[in-house]
């Protein structure tokens, strides 16, 4: 920045009542509290000169807030997420000389669905392969960007240590993965089939490894909003939940790594019908969204099988009993015939929902896992993480799951959902600036995808953030965004509705239109029940405890209108792809038709409404 | 146990009427008070005792909350022991998380190779000891029922950290003294009681028997000092 710039730049944010001192440079040491015009903590009210309406009076000449305060954040290389993508692009763009930022949610090492260190088994190609072929990369889908594949696959490489990722996560900090008696590594695929699969696997170990690092890790900040400027992306902007204290990050290159959203697949209990984590409501892919990014691959989810009684436990795969496609043994339909034992393939969701639309399930509206046999349990019959909650069951609830007769009722859950922006081969979205890790295809939520396109991503952000510079940042935009989160936050309304009653209504509609199977009709009244509670609920959603420290009402609403947003571009791209491909299955197409759809959804929004539309795979 | 900093003096009990349901946890309980009753500030994410979010105390005696059965009667429920609250059942656990992913840290010189990781290890004194201890989800149940620690916390890590010393101990590719680092954080001052055992929502996890290796291997290395206060003056 030059010298007269600079002058320019603090005396018009001085004049906002921001100091100098609320700008430091590089990771590390938190800015200085800056103040925007009007002094005083506390908002009781707005006054109709600062907010006025559902947001803030936005003209040219700068908005106000009366007596917000925010904190300052500036980097070169921004990572929102701090999972197993994010944690690769930072270790990337920090190992190739960025200074990077994580922000992060949840508590660090907690967050999300990689906080959960939940026992990952981890797959990657048996033989290493020598030269790139489509859709069999580290895209895992046949509906990825090829040309992004490809690029993933040269750069990561055909080494050995590039390939062998149980390796990787060893040397990030893992220790001994699955071993066999004899003290060699498990492997429990291979043979053919084209992969090895390795369990016991500990993210948080590599948690721990990253905090070694020069990166700086800011956590339980909730991103709500990229920071958009001149239609560049220049970082992004949150709220500290503890304080309830807004923040803004500014950087010359944005990674958004923040997972699949599944909390819109029904209710049960305490959670959706998902393994996958309450964090996840889908705030970056909805923001990117309101920026004019195309949502790709919305229609398609990763499923397997969980148990949903006792209900308390419901859809949880650690404290759960199931099954995914490789331990398909004791799966069975309500007489007991075990029906899965010849299915080939990691996805089972298409058999699981043909058992059940044929009547074979249970009241539950999935199908049973039977363990009573004697062979059921023990080593290499159950995966440990299942394994340990029979105890677990009959220690809390006195549930036997290996008496006699017991068929534990489980049904499909929604683990990963692949929706996300669309990006270039590159990993860029159609923002400046703005890097994605995910892209296309159902792949997404693979923990090799993740390091790999991930670590990738991290490289094209070092790469751009290099080359670009922060001169000069309209702060309108963040002003604005705060105004939206304090409207929110201060809203009165007659006939009002709490955030959980708004969650739970898009759980029921979204959930009775996917499962146990789509159609055109259901997705409609899916589709006009989201429209309808857009319209009528969501501006009468308040929150009734108006203070900042940790609101988790405030928090649950802002996620409503992301959840809301992710929920509706599933449903409208389930209902524009008329075929069943992968885990999309429509009872009304139930055949695969690639001569019409081996193609992207994406949904766009356009002229201020959500706009679906077909666009062709990216072939080499 | 009610708290909001920005508005209450202290913190305070408040009663709620909650209607017992079918194998209810204490999570359930907590949620249906937030929807139907009165806001309450809670925080949880894995609903399997692997990511430790809920730890909270329930009757005195600390849990996950996602994972316990609560009782047709009446219970008391508080944020979990040891850690500055930030709101209701929330609390803030940086501190010791911070302070056990330094310990957790792998120690090692040289850059691990494919071969090292392929190389068979001792199943019964290798995986067998560390496999369990994976199971720490650092929920700090742990650490709120270890009388040690609540009498001293200047003079021990307390049994969580001690979990991730102790896994690094067994780590083949560990380089670190990790028998002189646990006598460091305070092994000596554990009193081998076993509420940690009691109270830890892994079941795999064997605290005292951990324990009572770590403390034979420092025996034989005559490392037999507690640690010292860390208190300037008086200790």
């Amino acid at each position: 920045m030059s010298g007269t710039q600079d002058e320019n730049r603090y005396e018009e944010l001085e004049e906002r009542g921001l100091s100098r001192r609320a700008f430091l440079k590089g990771g590390g040491a938190l800015a200085s509290a800056a103040f925007l015009a009007g002094a005083g903590l506390g908002l009781t009210g707005c006054t109709s000169d600062d907010v006025e309406g559902s947001g803030v009076d936005g003209s040219a000449d700068g908005a106000t807030i009366s007596g917000a305060n925010f904190d300052i954040y500036d980097t070169d290389v921004l990572v929102i997420g701090a999972g197993i993508a994010a944690m690769f692009a930072a270790f990337q763009a920090n190992g190739e000389g960025a200074k990077v930022m994580m922000v992060d949610k949840g508590p660090y090492g907690f967050g999300g669905g990689c906080g959960m260190n939940w026992d990952q088994e981890l797959a990657w190609p048996d033989v290493p392969p020598t030269e790139y072929t489509p859709g069999k990369g580290y895209g895992f889908s046949g509906l990825v960007n090829q040309k992004l594949e490809k690029n993933v696959f040269d750069f990561v490489g055909t080494t050995n240590e590039a390939v062998d990722q149980r390796y990787i996560w060893v040397r990030l900090g893992n220790t001994t993965w699955m071993r066999e008696h004899d003290g060699s590594l498990e492997n429990l695929m291979s043979n053919g089939t084209g992969y090895n699969l390795a369990q016991r696997g500990f993210s948080r170990h590599i948690n721990d490894m990253l905090e070694g690092e020069n990166v700086t890790i800011v956590d339980r900040t909730m991103v709500t909003d990229l920071f958009v400027s001149d239609g560049v992306c220049v970082g992004a902007l949150g709220i500290h939940l503890p304080t309830g204290r807004y923040r803004i990050f500014r950087a010359k290159a944005t990674v958004t790594a923040t997972g699949g959203t599944a909390q819109m697949y029904g209710w049960l209990r305490t959670h959706p019908y998902s393994m996958n984590t309450p964090d996840n409501t889908g705030e970056l892919d909805a923001a990117a969204y309101r920026h004019g990014c195309s949502l790709v691959s919305c229609e398609h989810f990763k499923l397997d099988l969980i148990s949903v009684v006792p209900a308390s436990l419901g859809a949880s795969f650690n404290a759960g009993i199931g099954a995914d496609g490789n331990h398909l043994q004791y799966v069975c339909d309500k007489d007991g015939n075990f029906f899965m034992r010849e299915h080939v393939g990691y996805d089972i969701s298409g058999p699981i929902r043909d058992a059940v639309l044929a009547g074979r399930g249970g009241e539950h509206g999935g199908v049973f896992i039977d363990l009573t046999s004697d062979d059921a349990v023990g080593e290499k019959k159950l995966r440990p993480c299942y394994a340990r909650n029979i105890q677990l069951w009959k220690d809390q609830f006195g549930i036997d799951v290996r008496a006699n007769g017991y068929k534990i009722p489980v049904a499909l859950e929604a683990f990963e959902h692949a929706g996300n922006p669309v990006t270039d081969e590159n990993l860029m979205t159609e923002i400046p600036g703005l890097f994605s890790h995910r892209g296309s295809g159902v792949g997404a939520g693979t923990l090799g995808r993740g390091m790999t396109y991930g670590a990738y991503a991290g490289h094209r952000a070092a790469e751009y953030a290099g080359a670009a510079s922060l001169d000069s940042v309209d702060w309108t935009a963040a002003v604005e965004e705060f105004g939206r989160l304090e409207e929110i936050l201060t809203r009165e309304t007659e006939g009002s509705l709490r955030p959980h009653e708004i969650r739970h209504a898009i759980q029921e509609a979204f959930y009775a239109a996917h499962e146990p199977g789509k159609d055109a009709a259901g997705l409609q009244a899916c589709i006009d029940e989201l429209e309808r509670i857009k319209a009528e609920d969501l501006p009468r959603m308040t929150v009734s405890n108006k203070t900042r420290v940790y609101n988790v009402e405030w928090k649950q609403a802002i996620e409503n209108y992301n959840i809301l947003t992710i929920a509706e571009a599933t449903a409208r791209a389930g209902l524009m792809r008329e075929e069943t491909r992968e885990t999309h299955y429509r009872t009304d197409f139930p055949e695969a038709d690639d001569t019409n759809w081996k193609c992207n959804v994406v949904a766009k929004l356009v002229d201020g409404q959500m706009a679906v539309e077909k666009v062709p795979i990216v072939t080499l | 146990m009610k708290y909001d900093p920005s508005v209450d003096a202290e913190p305070y009990l408040k009663d709620y009427e909650v209607p017992i349901t079918e194998h209810m946890t204490v999570l359930e309980a907590v949620i249906y008070i937030d929807e139907n009753l009165e806001p309450l500030a809670y925080d949880y994410s894995c609903r399997g005792r692997v990511c430790g979010r809920c730890a909270m105390m329930l009757n005195g005696t600390p849990c996950t909350a996602c994972t316990t059965a609560i009782k047709d009667q009446a219970n008391v429920i508080e944020p979990l022991k040891g850690h500055p609250v930030i709101r209701d059942l929330v609390v803030d656990k940086n501190e010791t998380h911070r302070r056990i992913a330094e310990v957790e840290r792998r120690v090692r010189g040289a850059v691990l190779s494919i071969p090292e990781v392929e190389a068979p290890v001792d199943y019964e004194n290798v995986f067998l000891k560390i496999d369990p201890l994976e199971w720490c989800a650092r929920c700090l149940s742990c650490n709120a029922a270890c009388p040690a620690l609540a009498a001293a916390p200047d003079k021990y890590i307390g049994p969580a950290g001690m979990v991730a010393i102790a896994l690094r101990q067994y780590d083949p590719y560990d380089d670190g003294d990790r028998v002189l680092q646990a006598v460091q954080e305070g092994m000596w001052n554990c009193i081998m009681c076993g509420k940690c055992d009691e109270v830890c929502p892994a079941k795999e996890i064997k605290h005292v028997e951990t324990w009572t290796e770590l403390r034979a291997l420092a025996t034989g290395r005559g490392l037999l000092e507690k640690k010292a206060s860390a208190l300037p003056y008086g200790g």
